[in-house]
């Protein structure tokens, strides 16, 4: 065991000597960055930016035709809320298509920090896409990418006797292929503690799928792995969602229909085959699925039911290889949308969830509205409605035999470079959909009521104001909340933009909970240094009273360094951190290897130092490297259990490269 | 028997939910789709609120509005307020009753404001309180209140407001405070058809209220209007109808837990 961590980390060394040279970013990451800035950061427990961040790094790579975008394609970019993809969409109906990316400065609505975080996704042209080619047949591109990650550390679980089945390392190998209306994607994991190609298995999770569009009638095809989004959210949809964060007219949503699945998450996805076929205003997707999921069972005479169903993906002890893929999950629909204008769009999604064991309900009050049974439908209508100034949207679903839930709002822009967001939702407690994901304060739909309003203020292209309250309550139990219950949320965040690379912001929030309050304060600052140099600052602090009241604090301060023409880059971060308890704890955006970059948590008391780094060895080879070192005060141990590390810091490293043909 | 139980009770509610607005007084329904941060414009709803604010007034109007708070008949205010401007100064009345035959309070107000200048004006208030509960007491009071308001740019207007600064109150052994509180405020016209307001309040024995509202005039006839207050957290939505010299308002506030006060005004400039 110890044999084999040696090896790796020698291995990572010499590769790190290699690139210790590593440095290298598309000139473009902070752009990025700052989109993904924008999203709520305390997430639901999915949560996965690789298919974001995919989605765009694609359009860096190919993008976006102004002229033939439709609202969905802009709207999935989140840097746009919905009234301003239909200004975008209105100039190009009323001016006639677009001569020059420049021309969005023109546009309702649009202030020219906008439409600089826009310009590097953007293109005008009168062709269509163009596929990437570098070589390779029909213009298709091939792209290789390899990622080792691993701790360095010794953990409690991997020593003798082990109770994981395997290494320490997280791999991850991904094969994609990309023309111009065809993609096709392999995707092969391993996390940390299952088994590798030693029991013969090979990798723990495998993804595969063929994706084709634009075949005439055939507007979309999928089969293999794919992700779904139909409406607001409130029956269907999985994938990333917007939802009541800094882009605080986020809350109107725009549906992407059927997407291919790109990421390493092992179960909030669909396996089987989906197809959208056009014609004319009306489109029409039935979809099937059938996967198996991870799930504990109890025996019950001579059938099993389910007690627990397992998303984390984790195979690593006994108990998890037991319950690997125990359970069978049928999912089968349909979706019409019909869209009569530009201006009206409307939709209605049934589909069936079956179970080939049943779902137990527990026997705690909190969880007396909760599903069982072996059969979910669903049933649900959407609509939006947008015209010059304002846009209307909403959805309504009923899960048979049980609840409905609804969402409704509207967008607003009274006065030029303001707009207003309103929105309502109800989920009644009996409602269940497991691949439901609408606005609201809860992961899940249902047992949740609220009212949401905000307001977005853009003064004089350098001052941003934005503003939202959101008012919920949940009608019945939660667990260890003993009686329906009520709170509110404010979010408030100025930002003055005085020059193209130079940001400061403030921003200030409050949640007021039935159990807690918390409230967060930020400060932010980022600015161009020199051509190499960018620095970012950041200090935040938060205070959270549940019977006694605890702080956090984060500061950190980033420096970027590029040796343009973007063959190297390198990130790096000193973040020193203080929170009382892990309530108080503190996310913070970092950077990563490519497709890796997340929202890591700080707390606890210590330090954190990382550095990220990118060399473009050629136009076939990119490679990334990023050293992470976690230091404690005051401690011992970190972790505990099985992920039990002796002493008080932690290395982590990550090392990826990436072939291109 | 009855009687008194259910004043206490109402008492006690009161005063237990009086980290609401400490003030069973109304300013009119288009202030109360605003979150009443009212300080800083000049409409006929500041008879009771920033005396300075009925000095941009220019012709007579009367105001009667009815409150119905939490729906709970008990708990409604009913008032009526009139303006009547004269050169530079302006005149203003206003009553105020609330609650029932078990418990009511009354407020009777005269308001006096002056324009200054094209940017300043102040005004002062003298109010009169009333509380009867009876066959147990029957009390009166007096306070005053004072305001200003200056114009920074043509769509900028602030307002400054202290009331009660003597901390008149009823009878010691009565517990019932006349509240004291001091508002600032301001409103941005972004547009001839979009306004928004905002304003601290802060009254002794109270934290810092922060109310903002927004109103957009949809049409010559018709406005909607919004807001949020924070201490209590509350939400406000209102509707407002003009005719010719005829104004009808339509507004609510939500509360978290005690639920909906819908509150309704008519009014006439002459």
């Amino acid at each position: 065991m110890g044999l084999r961590i040696l090896r790796y980390t020698i291995v990572s060394i010499s590769l790190a000597a290699l690139c210790l040279n590593c440095l290298g970013q598309d000139p473009v990451d902070p752009l990025i960055e700052q989109v993904l800035e924008s999203l709520p950061e305390e997430e639901k427990e999915q949560f996965d930016l690789v298919e974001f961040t995919g989605l765009l790094n694609d359009y860096l790579a190919h993008p976006l035709n102004l002229n033939t975008a439709t609202a969905g394609e802009l709207g999935s970019l989140l840097i746009l809320n919905e009234l301003q993809v239909q200004a975008i969409l209105e100039h190009r109906e009323l001016s006639g298509p677009f001569r020059n990316v420049l021309e969005l400065q023109s546009v309702d609505r649009l202030d020219l920090p906008l439409v600089r975080k826009l310009l590097p996704f953007v293109t005008v042209s009168e062709e269509q896409k163009e596929p990437p080619g570098l070589g390779g047949q029909a213009g298709l591109s091939h792209e290789v990418l390899l990622r080792y990650s691993g701790i360095l550390n010794s953990r409690k679980g991997y020593r003798d006797p082990p109770s994981y089945a395997g290494g320490p390392g997280r791999v991850l190998a991904r094969y994609r292929i990309t023309g111009s209306d065809l993609s096709f994607n392999l995707t092969l994991g391993k996390d940390p503690g299952e088994s590798f190609f030693s029991s013969g298995q090979g990798f723990d999770s495998y993804s595969a799928n063929l994706f084709l569009q634009d075949k005439g009638y055939l507007k979309k095809l999928v089969a293999g792995d794919y992700l779904l989004q139909f409406g607001q959210g409130v029956a269907l949809w999985n994938g990333y969602s917007s939802n009541m964060g800094p882009a605080v007219l986020g809350v109107a949503r725009q549906e992407a229909g059927i997407k291919p699945f790109r990421s390493s998450d092992e179960s909030y996805f669909f396996r089987g085959a989906a197809a959208t076929l056009e014609w004319g205003t009306v489109e029409l997707t039935p979809f099937f699925s059938y996967k198996k999921l991870d799930a504990a069972l109890e025996p019950d005479g001579e059938r099993e039911w389910v007690s627990t169903i397992r998303r984390s993906g984790l195979h690593r002890t006994e108990g998890e290889i037991a319950g690997k893929h125990r359970l069978g999950e049928t999912v089968a629909g349909i979706h019409l949308g019909v869209r009569p204008s530009r201006l009206f769009t409307a939709g209605a999604t049934a589909y069936t969830t079956r179970f080939d064991k049943p779902l137990k309900r527990g026997e705690a009050p909190y969880q007396l509205f909760d599903f069982s049974g072996d059969e979910l439908n669903l049933l649900a209508v959407n609509y939006q409605f947008g015209r010059r100034n304002y846009f209307l949207f909403g959805e309504v679903a009923h899960s048979l035999g049980s609840g409905s839930a609804f969402v409704n709002g509207i967008l607003f822009s009274p006065a030029p470079f303001v707009s207003l967001a309103a929105a309502y939702r109800n989920y009644q407690k009996n409602y269940h959909a497991f691949y439901a994901s609408p606005i609201g304060q809860q992961a899940a739909a249902g047992n949740e009521r609220g009212w949401y309003m905000a307001a977005d203020f853009r003064i004089l292209d350098r001052w941003g104001l934005s503003l939202s309250a959101d008012a919920f309550t949940f009608p019945w139990l939660r667990y260890r909340v003993n009686a329906p219950s009520n709170g509110y949320q404010l979010f408030s965040q100025l930002e003055y933009r005085p020059g193209k690379e130079t940001l400061f912001y403030f921003r200030y929030r409050k949640r007021n909970h039935p159990a807690y309050r918390q409230t967060h304060i930020r400060f932010h600052t980022e600015y161009r240094l020199s051509r190499q140099v960018r620095l970012k600052n950041r200090v935040e602090y938060t205070s959270r009273r549940q019977e006694v009241r605890n702080q956090g604090f984060l500061a950190y301060q980033d420096v970027s360094w590029s040796i343009p023409p973007g063959r190297f880059h390198l990130d790096v971060r000193g973040a020193f951190f203080n929170t009382d308890d892990y309530y108080t704890r503190i996310y913070a955006y970092e950077n990563d290897v490519l497709y890796a970059s997340s929202f890591a948590f700080y707390y606890d008391k210590g330090t954190k130092f990382y550095l990220s780094g990118r060399w473009k060895v050629n136009r076939m080879l990119d490679c990334w490297l990023r050293y992470e070192l976690l230091r404690f005060f005051d401690r011992d141990t970190i972790g505990s259990g099985d992920e039990e590390i002796e002493g008080s810091h932690r290395s982590d490293v990550r090392i990826q490269l990436r072939i291109k043909l | 028997m009855i009687n008194k139980l259910l004043t206490c009770l109402l008492l006690g509610l009161c005063y237990q939910f009086a980290h609401a607005q400490p003030v069973t007084w109304i300013q009119g329904a288009r202030y109360a789709g605003l979150a009443n941060a009212s300080v800083a414009d000049s409409t006929i709803g500041n008879v009771s609120g920033n005396p300075a604010g009925i000095a941009g007034i220019g012709r007579p109007q009367v105001l009667l509005s009815y409150e119905s708070r939490f729906r709970i008949e008990e708990l409604s205010t009913r008032a009526l307020a009139f303006v009547f401007p004269y050169q530079r100064q302006v005149f203003g009345w206003n009553v105020n009753f609330y609650g029932t035959d078990s418990y009511n309070e009354q407020l009777v107000s005269l308001n006096y404001a002056r324009r200054f200048s094209e940017r300043f004006s102040a005004g002062i208030r003298f109010n009169y309180h009333g509380l009867k509960i009876p066959e147990y007491t029957s009390q009166t009071a007096w306070s005053v209140a004072a305001g200003i308001q200056f114009k920074l740019l043509h769509n900028l207007a602030a307002g400054l407001q202290v009331s009660n600064p003597n901390q008149a109150s009823f009878d010691r052994d009565l517990q019932a405070r006349l509240p004291v509180f001091g508002e600032i405020g301001l409103l941005y016209a972004f547009s001839g058809k979009f306004i928004a307001v905002a304003a601290v309040q802060k009254a002794v024995g109270y934290r810092p209220d922060l109310k903002t509202g927004l109103e957009y005039r949809i049409h010559r006839l018709l406005a909607v209007r919004g807001g949020i207050s924070t201490e209590p957290f509350k939400q406000y939505f209102g509707l407002g109808l003009s005719y010719r010299q005829w104004m009808m308002d339509m507004a609510a506030s939500s509360h978290p837990i005690l639920g909906f006060s819908p509150q309704v005004s008519l009014g006439y400039e002459f």
